[in-house]
């Protein structure tokens, strides 16, 4: 399927954070697979009419991200571990839910680093369950 | 035909101004500003009216004599610019001020004499037939949109290795604004091309420049990349139980606006913690993050206040 | 290639006005001229006026066609140096790729053409028309009409000067008609060739000064 990007100028959202949310969802709606190719650099942001430099921002965090891989001679990719396909209704479900978290935890006085550090720690905290959990 | 310019390294400054100072008679339109422009960059150059940017661009391009310092384009002294570096620049002027008395034909002849060897032919004819233009239409009889249109083609068919232009897009309708922001990436596509431009259109700008010089009374303020004045500009908010803090003063501290009970506070480049540490020291329990978008940042950076002050954007991505 | 290029472009755009005035010159002048063979030379032959000679037949038509002249230099004048002012058009024309000189220099080259044209060509017509009425003929007289049209592109040259001067100082923008002045009083009572000497020696002295003045004009 063809990518699809859609970039709005004038709001909060700095343009490479578009591109890359938007990748992402893509990724997340299965308009995007594993192994797809993903437009050049230049090309992409000719077809946007974005600046390519920009373009090339929101690729090297996705890049970092390990959700796009580039290999050399040939081009870009998306990864084999990025984001498997998921369901699009149970994804905005689990988002209202977070939302509706992370107002509770604004309200508590909880700060931005506070909650995050909070996120990291039980996921980590999932990770060596998980990983428990094999080797038992 | 070889459309990179191999000669232009990644590191070499395209456009260099030194403390260049302007006065219209008593009133100091460019106050000792100091730019400098890499190759390969699009470069926005914002302010509100009467900031300064078309004086400084037309010391740039050689029209005017600053009052003091000094400006370079393309290594060579603005003030002595050669034909083999004029050539090498493409220009739109305010207004897109052509000859009314021409024929779009006979302009086209006109400038391509200027650019000898590198004019593209079928370039400008593409761009006439997207804009649906004929060679045979007198300038004097087109809109003005038209009139841009034919500035922009015959700007960028002779593939200029650098691109000044001037507010190019005033006045002009979205569709033919979106047509400038996409002959804009076309041209910086190829190797060792730069644009400056400049412009009130903020949306424009955001998309396309990867740059920005924020020009203010004369001062440039700002001169950093887009992300970093972006990501550099926030705005806090915070619930006030005790009464509003005076005198309050913190790094980075650009702007402060409060009522009863609501505090806010536009910082610029600093971090989390300074908010935090300003939190704990006055006893304020809650705040928000207010979501600025490029405009209010705009706003909120060039607002007249009563300590001007000028922000370090060193070191900043 | 480019200064070529730069004056057929003044040209081209004065062109339509250029040849209107030629053709008013040469229109009105032939008439001037027919009707004052008929009635001068009439006198002349019937021996009634011995002192008439070609001069006096193309006198009329001499103060006809400088009128003309001076009319276009002003034209000329406006159009060239203060119309881009106002239009807003000297940015464009000044980012050229050749010496800004070279621009002043195709501005004045092609008025000098069209003047050439417009007005010397139907002067030298009226002066070979006047000829047929077979009287004494000089030189001078065709030196005369030049020169007049000489005065003319002095004017032009004069205001072009005061278009372009940015100078503070009153003297600086007035010296030019100073000079024009100053040359058109030698007109009276001179041998032609002071007349000719001062006219090509003014000319000189204003382009030198035209060249100046644009040297530190601000185009804003």
């Amino acid at each position: 399927m063809k990518l699809w990007i859609s970039i709005t100028s004038g709001i909060p959202t700095p343009i490479y954070q578009q591109i890359v949310d938007q990748i992402g969802s893509a990724i997340a709606r299965g308009e995007l697979a594993m192994g797809d190719k993903m437009p050049a650099v230049r090309k992409l942001a000719s077809e946007i009419t974005v600046n390519p430099n920009t373009v090339a921002k929101a690729y090297a965090i996705l890049e970092k991200s390990g959700i796009i891989v580039t290999r050399k001679g040939s081009g870009t990719y998306i990864a084999d571990s990025a984001v498997s396909h998921v369901d699009p209704i149970a994804l905005n479900a689990i988002t209202e839910r977070l939302d509706n978290l992370i107002a509770q935890g604004i309200n508590l006085g909880l700060s931005q680093q506070q909650m995050q550090t909070i996120m990291e720690m039980r996921l980590a905290q999932f990770q060596k369950n998980n990983k428990d959990n094999h080797h038992e | 035909m070889n459309e990179d310019i191999k000669a232009t390294a990644g590191n070499t400054y395209v456009i260099e101004t030194n403390d260049l100072t302007y006065y219209y008679g008593k009133h100091l339109a460019v106050d000792h500003v100091n730019l400098k422009i890499k190759a390969g960059t699009i470069y926005g150059f914002l302010g509100r009216n009467g900031a300064g940017k078309s004086s400084t661009i037309k010391m740039l391009l050689g029209f005017m004599k600053p009052l003091a310092g000094s400006c370079s384009v393309l290594g060579c002294d603005s003030q002595q610019l050669t034909p083999e570096v004029r050539q090498r620049i493409g220009y739109v002027t305010e207004g897109h001020r052509l000859f009314k008395w021409m024929k779009i034909g006979q302009l086209e002849k006109f400038q391509k004499a200027f650019f000898p060897g590198l004019w593209n032919d079928q370039l400008f004819d593409e761009m006439l037939a997207y804009f649906e233009l004929s060679k045979k239409q007198k300038i004097k009889q087109l809109s003005n949109g038209q009139r841009a249109q034919v500035s922009l083609a015959l700007t960028i068919a002779p593939n200029p290795e650098l691109l000044i232009m001037d507010d190019p897009t005033l006045g002009l309708d979205v569709a033919i604004r979106r047509q400038f922001l996409e002959g804009m990436i076309q041209l910086i596509q190829k190797q060792g091309r730069t644009i400056l431009f400049s412009s009130h259109i903020l949306s424009d700008v955001e998309r396309v420049a990867d740059h920005i010089g924020v020009m203010a009374s004369g001062v440039l303020r700002a001169d950093c990349t887009m992300s970093a004045f972006r990501e550099g500009i926030k705005k806090y908010r915070f619930e006030i139980e005790g009464g509003i803090p005076k005198d309050i003063d913190l790094p980075g501290l650009l702007h402060t606006q409060h009522n009863d009970d609501c505090l806010e506070l536009v910082l610029v480049n600093q971090g989390a913690s300074v908010i935090e540490t300003f939190m704990h020291d006055h006893g304020i329990k809650k705040y928000q993050e207010v979501a600025l978008n490029l405009e209010d940042q705009f706003i909120e950076y060039t607002q007249k206040t009563k300590r001007p002050k000028l922000f370090s954007w060193e070191g900043a991505l | 290639m480019k200064f070529f290029v730069l004056v057929k472009n003044e040209m081209r755009e004065n062109m339509i006005p250029a040849m209107l005035c030629m053709a008013v010159t040469l229109g009105f002048g032939t008439a001037i001229t027919k009707s004052g063979i008929n009635s001068k030379w009439q006198w002349g032959r019937l021996g009634l006026d011995p002192e008439i000679n070609i001069s006096a037949l193309l006198d009329d038509v001499m103060g006809f066609v400088f009128s003309c002249a001076i009319g276009f230099a002003i034209f000329m004048a406006i159009k060239q140096f203060i119309l881009p002012t106002a239009n807003r058009t000297w940015s464009f024309l000044l980012h050229r790729s050749v010496s800004k000189y070279q621009i002043l220099c195709s501005k004045i080259t092609a008025c000098l053409l069209l003047v050439m044209i417009t007005l010397g060509l139907p002067w030298s017509y009226l002066c070979w028309l006047g000829l047929s009425a077979k009287l004494p003929t000089t030189g001078y007289t065709y030196i005369h009409g030049c020169c007049f049209i000489g005065i003319a592109f002095l004017l032009y040259l004069a205001m072009a000067i005061i278009a372009v001067s940015q100078a503070r100082w009153v003297g600086t923008r007035l010296f030019p008609i100073i000079v024009l002045s100053l040359v058109s009083l030698l007109f009276a009572g001179v041998t032609t060739t002071i007349v000719v000497t001062s006219l090509i020696l003014s000319t000189i002295i204003l382009v030198i000064d035209l060249f100046t003045q644009f040297s530190f004009r601000e185009f804003k």
